[in-house]
């Protein structure tokens, strides 16, 4: 009987943990971080959040948050991608129109031929967005830079964008005090701009000196995935590339790592010189074509304001194609300069305290520069160029 | 106070599940391949076994597995390699022996730090032979300002020979279907000639795919073992490999320089076509549990073979070959306009294919061609193993039995 007993008690033990476990997967299966827009464009956005455990990934979206009638699926190479990360790009979108948008998953148990183990549909919260258009006239960005895990100053930042239209916002690089585990992109990156505005609003994030450092350094990109893409399996894009809003066009770049690669103590882990030599091809050819030499307004956004390595090309380039205006950081204090013959464009170096906000309407782009506390501290325009249609 | 009535529906309940769970382990403890696990495994990529470590030198770093060679051209190979702790990858190569050129592996302006390493080498010279070694440096820490290294091994000698339109008398092999079952690859691959340019192995090497150390186990590993350190695979993948819980990662252990499955190359007076003829089933199938979406890829793959079938590359071979895991003549009821089975035959008739090859129903067959389709089409069986001799701008095939028998030899003009 006392046999029984404990065989008894052990299967309860047994059971008792089993059930626990299977209670909290079957509780657990929640939207972790985002959804987050980034890559928008006229046609296009990408649409990207995180999941407990691994399950499919869905957008579901269309005109009214009523009838949600389109949806698209992540997939690779045929097969729905199970993960942690979904990340899909919504195509064939048209311009400046609201879309409304939840995103849904599939918990994957086990993916065993003839017996999968797939959960019930789990939905989120319906959000919305506006596409881009090249048409538009009064474009309305913000510009931060340099948070270096200051989430406190960040969320004071954040707090100033008006929401109601902004079309998105840049992030001008070295967001992170630290960058050793995946919880410093939570903490000074995602979850700040998810709260504050990214599940409507895209962002863009100019790679700093510092993303190149720590631990997680390579990871970092997984978080912020682009389009332009190489055919390695799993790469996840290059942090450089350009995209158009209004009757604007933008280049977002990679200045790199500040010291030399072959600094001591980075012991021939830092390959940054080919790599710039990559983008500054990419650069030329992306200057050259009619993205960038249609648009009236030509905006950079480089989190070094010297460039890095081919300082003097990347100064002749920019002026040579017409770039209006430069948006950096990297330094102590903000600094406005005015257009000079080795640089023929305005250049802002803006600190971590401030934030600038960049309206383009009509002829005219008007950057005016806020401080943590929402105060102005300087505001200048910049006419279209002659000859610009 | 305890309702008793609970407790026994408790315990009830409690001794169902555990019967649940007993008769889950005993029905895997069955399955062929003793590895399997229910479970699903970490994000990270597991360990591999370490049953052949090549010699290194001056370090305790161990090459789990590889190198491996895939997507040989004229001009580009990549060799993937395997190492037991996180490391910065490089491959050294050369001429005649010597190491000058050396191609580290990177991302984003970082030397790629894993223990999966992937070195795509652009720029060769057609019908060169290189020597090539990997070098691995062992990475302690990454942190900031505090870059960590440990020691450097120096992999064992190995070469390649890149692709040549002067090559005009070779040989290849096509084995298929092995499904896990390792011999199927290195037995008949003792059988042939040893002179052989690069293998094909026609698709189904696994059941599906649970776990990364399967990959290694039921196809990286055997290949190695066989020829993959000097001679190129090229991989067609099967219906099976579109199952499991990880079939999305066996490309990362087979890259390509498409970066799909789909793919070109040439070599001498024949041109190759490798095409991904997805699952045998609807999408809807329930074994694939709802997880198969393969129109659209589909799709782009036959517009991409469209477009390769106008090239120079293909217009000027005088041999023509595809492969393709399931044959197309057992598949018809897939009438899809764009990639069914009467669109891809009407495309290999219009683009003068020669060959087709196919794995997939475990038996030989071997069809001339008729009204419906200009090309020959052969089915190799599991336990075979196809030899094509390419010369004379001819293709003969010598199919060989698991004993090395002989089935039928045929020749393509």
């Amino acid at each position: 009987m006392r046999s029984t007993n404990r065989v008894l008690v052990a299967i309860l033990v047994i059971a008792a943990t089993i059930a626990s476990i299977g209670a909290f997967s079957v509780f657990s299966k929640e939207i972790q971080h985002g959804p987050y827009l980034t890559e928008m464009t006229a046609n296009s956005v990408r649409i990207t959040w995180f999941t407990d455990t691994i399950s499919t990934g869905t957008v579901e979206y269309g005109l009214s948050s009523d009838s949600l009638e389109h949806s698209v699926t992540e997939t690779n190479k045929g097969i729905v991608s199970m993960g942690y990360r979904h990340t899909i790009t919504l195509d064939n979108l048209k311009p400046r129109e609201k879309y409304y948008y939840r995103v849904v998953g599939r918990e994957v148990k086990n993916n065993t031929t003839w017996s999968p183990i797939i959960g019930a549909k789990d939905s989120g919260e319906i959000y919305n967005f506006t596409t881009f258009d090249t048409e538009k006239n009064g474009v309305k960005f913000y510009f931060l830079t340099d948070v270096k895990g200051d989430t406190d100053r960040l969320d004071n930042l954040l707090g100033i964008i008006n929401t109601s239209d902004c079309d998105f916002v840049v992030f001008g690089g070295d967001q992170f005090s630290t960058l050793e585990t995946e919880s410093d992109v939570w903490d000074c990156l995602i979850g700040p701009s998810t709260l504050h505005f990214a599940k409507n609003i895209p962002f863009f994030y100019c790679r700093g000196d510092d993303d190149y450092k720590g631990s997680f350094a390579r990871s970092f990109k997984y978080y912020i995935p682009t389009n332009n893409k190489t055919i390695r399996p799993g790469d996840n894009g290059k942090y450089y590339y350009g995209f158009n809003h209004g009757r604007a066009a933008f280049a977002v770049l990679d200045t790199g790592s500040k010291e030399p690669d072959s600094l001591d103590s980075f012991k021939g882990t830092m390959l940054c010189q080919p790599y710039m030599k990559e983008e500054y091809t990419w650069l030329t050819e992306y200057m050259a074509s009619s993205d960038w030499t249609d648009s009236s307004f030509k905006i950079v956004f480089a989190h070094n304001p010297d460039f890095g390595y081919s300082s003097e090309d990347y100064k002749s380039l920019l002026t040579d194609s017409g770039t209006d205006l430069v948006f950096t950081g990297d330094q102590q204090e903000y600094v406005h300069h005015t257009p000079n013959s080795s640089e023929d464009y305005h250049k802002v170096i803006l600190d971590s305290d401030k934030i600038a906000e960049v309206y383009i309407v009509d002829n005219e782009i008007t950057v005016t520069v806020l401080n943590s506390e929402g105060v102005e501290v300087d505001t200048f325009s910049i006419e279209k160029r002659e000859g610009i249609q | 106070m305890v309702d008793k009535n609970k407790i026994f529906k408790f315990i009830g309940i409690a001794i169902l599940v555990c019967a649940v769970i007993v008769f889950c382990v005993y029905s895997l403890q069955k399955s062929d391949f003793s590895e399997k696990t229910a479970s699903i495994p970490d994000q990270t990529l597991d360990l591999p076994d370490q049953t052949s470590v090549p010699p290194v030198q001056n370090s305790d770093i161990n090459i789990a597995e590889g190198p491996f060679i895939t997507a040989l051209t004229e001009n580009a190979v990549i060799i993937s390699w395997q190492t037991d702790v996180d490391t910065i990858g490089k491959i050294e190569y050369g001429i005649d022996g010597n190491y000058s050129n050396v191609v580290t592996e990177c991302e984003d302006g970082l030397a790629a730090v894993n223990k999966h390493h992937i070195v795509i080498i652009n720029g060769l010279r057609p019908g060169t032979t290189y020597n090539y070694r990997t070098v691995c440096t062992e990475v302690k820490s990454l942190e900031k300002d505090n870059i960590m290294l440990g020691n450097t091994a120096i992999g064992a000698d190995y070469s390649f020979t890149t692709h040549s339109t002067a090559d005009d008398d070779y040989s290849f092999c096509f084995i298929t279907d092995t499904h896990e079952y390792t011999k199927r690859i290195t037995r008949p691959l003792s059988l042939v000639p040893q002179d052989y340019s690069f293998v094909v192995h026609g698709g189904d090497a696994f059941a599906q795919i649970q776990t990364t150390r399967e990959i290694n186990y039921a196809l990286i590993e055997p290949c190695v073992e066989t020829f993959a350190k000097f001679k190129p695979l090229y991989f067609v993948r099967g219906n099976h490999e579109y199952r499991g819980t990880y079939p999305d990662k066996l490309l990362e252990y087979l890259p390509t320089l498409t970066g799909e499955w789909y793919y070109s190359f040439r070599k001498g007076d024949s041109a190759y076509t490798v095409i991904d003829t997805g699952i045998s089933v609807d999408d809807s199938d329930q074994r694939y549990g709802g997880l198969i979406q393969s129109t659209e890829y589909r799709h782009n793959q036959f517009n991409r073979a469209k477009e390769q079938f106008k090239s120079d590359e293909w217009t000027t071979a005088p041999m023509r070959i595809v492969f393709a895991h399931i044959p197309f003549m057992t598949n018809k009821e897939n009438t899809d306009p764009v990639g069914g089975t009467q669109a891809w035959t009407d495309l290999m008739n219009d683009a003068g294919v020669k060959l087709v090859i196919s794995g997939h129903r475990h038996i030989y067959r071997l069809d001339l061609p008729d009204e419906e389709k200009n090309y020959h089409h052969l089915i190799v069986g599991q336990n075979q193993i196809a030899r094509v001799e390419i010369k004379d701008k001819a293709a003969t095939v010598t199919t060989y039995e698991f004993d090395g028998e002989i089935v039928e030899t045929f020749t393509v003009y």
